[in-house]
């Protein structure tokens, strides 16, 4: 048994939470060597019916395998945890862009941190990621196609 | 040699502590750091009415910075290239069309923006001095509108293109639109680095004497 971790602020309704939930759904329907679980920050209604587990970031420190972060926040909380052997950081939003404080050279760090690998959701994002960081992403793929990263 | 200044006079800050004079942060009333620290020289931003009735009484050595364009050749000056920072261009100013004509989507320059009161996706927010200047020192030129901007960036030895209203030497590029800008930039970014030295010292010669430690000299 494989397991995917992913971190989220909230599994409430959000364009991230609509298709992380039916990406995972999907993939318990068609892959049963794969465990999905979902860490979130902030307790939410569900926006979909989850066919998946969800828990408290709290638990994150028991998970193993595959952990992807969807945030800054849950990035910096990622690297925290000693369990999964494969760390990823999917930017969703270009969250930097709303910051008005002095996170650039604390966002540089976290990208050039060399156990985080990079999954960016077009290369529009990867193209503004390396102009910004000068960090190529890992991986492409939108929407939380999940298959592309299996 | 004792001077006071305001938080926002960093460069003279810098020229001092560079002297080996004593430095004082207007942080605390005007009579306090009279009696305290009794300067030999005040520097302040902006002269309001409480100010000038405090020189009035007490005909001290001042000055004003606001309107001065100095370099300030003691934060600035040639670091190492640094690869998180390596970029094309390094715009550092107020919002500009013509920049945003370089950035993707529509221009594709690997450009980097210093303003963090322009919300772009280039922006790189605020810094501090430090990581301004190897931003500066690791991009292979400087585009400013400002001229105390301009003179900055040539402190670091960076080839540096002028886009503003100030009136740059007449070595500098200057570029009112962005087909000349364009040309500017394709130019520089294949010189080789003789050309950029050459280029940056030319600019430089005509500015050399305005750095706040020469102007700190010239009036003490």
């Amino acid at each position: 048994m494989r397991y995917i971790n992913i971190l989220v602020e909230d599994l409430g309704a959000s364009q991230l939470s609509y298709y992380l939930s039916t990406e995972i759904n999907k993939i318990h329907t068609i892959r049963t060597d794969i465990t999905c679980i979902v860490y979130y920050h902030n307790i939410h209604r569900h926006c979909i019916n989850p066919l998946f587990a969800t828990m408290s970031n709290v638990e994150i420190s028991g998970a193993k395998d595959i952990a992807i972060a969807t945030s800054i926040n849950t990035a910096n909380k990622l690297l925290e945890v000693i369990g999964p052997t494969k760390k990823f950081y999917y930017i969703w939003n270009l969250e930097w862009q709303g910051l008005q404080q002095s996170y650039y050279t604390a966002l540089l760090e976290l990208l050039h941190k060399p156990e985080l690998s990079i999954i960016t959701r077009s290369e529009s994002h990867a193209a503004l990621l390396y102009n910004n960081f000068n960090r190529k992403p890992d991986l492409i793929f939108d929407n939380f196609q999940l298959e592309k990263l299996i | 040699m004792r001077i006071a200044g305001t938080l926002d006079n960093f460069g003279f800050c810098n020229a001092a502590k560079k002297l080996g004079y004593d430095w004082q942060v207007i942080n605390r009333p005007l009579w306090d750091i009279y009696d305290e620290f009794s300067p030999d020289l005040w520097i302040f931003h902006q002269i309001d009415k409480n100010i000038q009735n405090f020189i009035d009484k007490t005909q001290i050595k001042h000055i004003t910075s606001v309107g001065l364009s100095l370099a300030d050749d003691v934060a600035f000056s040639p670091v190492p290239i640094d690869n998180l920072f390596k970029c094309d261009i390094v715009y550092i100013g107020e919002y500009n069309k013509l920049i945003k004509q370089l950035c993707y989507p529509i221009g594709n320059y690997h450009i980097k923006v210093y303003n963090p009161n322009w919300g772009m996706p280039q922006n790189v927010g605020k810094l501090s001095i430090d990581n301004v200047n190897k931003l500066l020192c690791s991009s292979k030129m400087v585009i400013t509108d400002e001229l105390h901007l301009a003179m900055n960036a040539l402190c670091g030895g960076n080839p540096t293109v002028a886009i503003g209203r100030f009136w740059p030497n007449s070595d500098m590029f200057f570029c009112e639109n962005i087909e000349s800008l364009k040309r500017a930039i394709n130019s520089i970014l294949n010189w080789t680095s003789e050309t950029k030295r050459d280029y940056v010292s030319k600019c430089y010669s005509t500015i050399s004497s305005m750095t706040y430690i020469n102007f700190l000299k010239s009036i003490l």
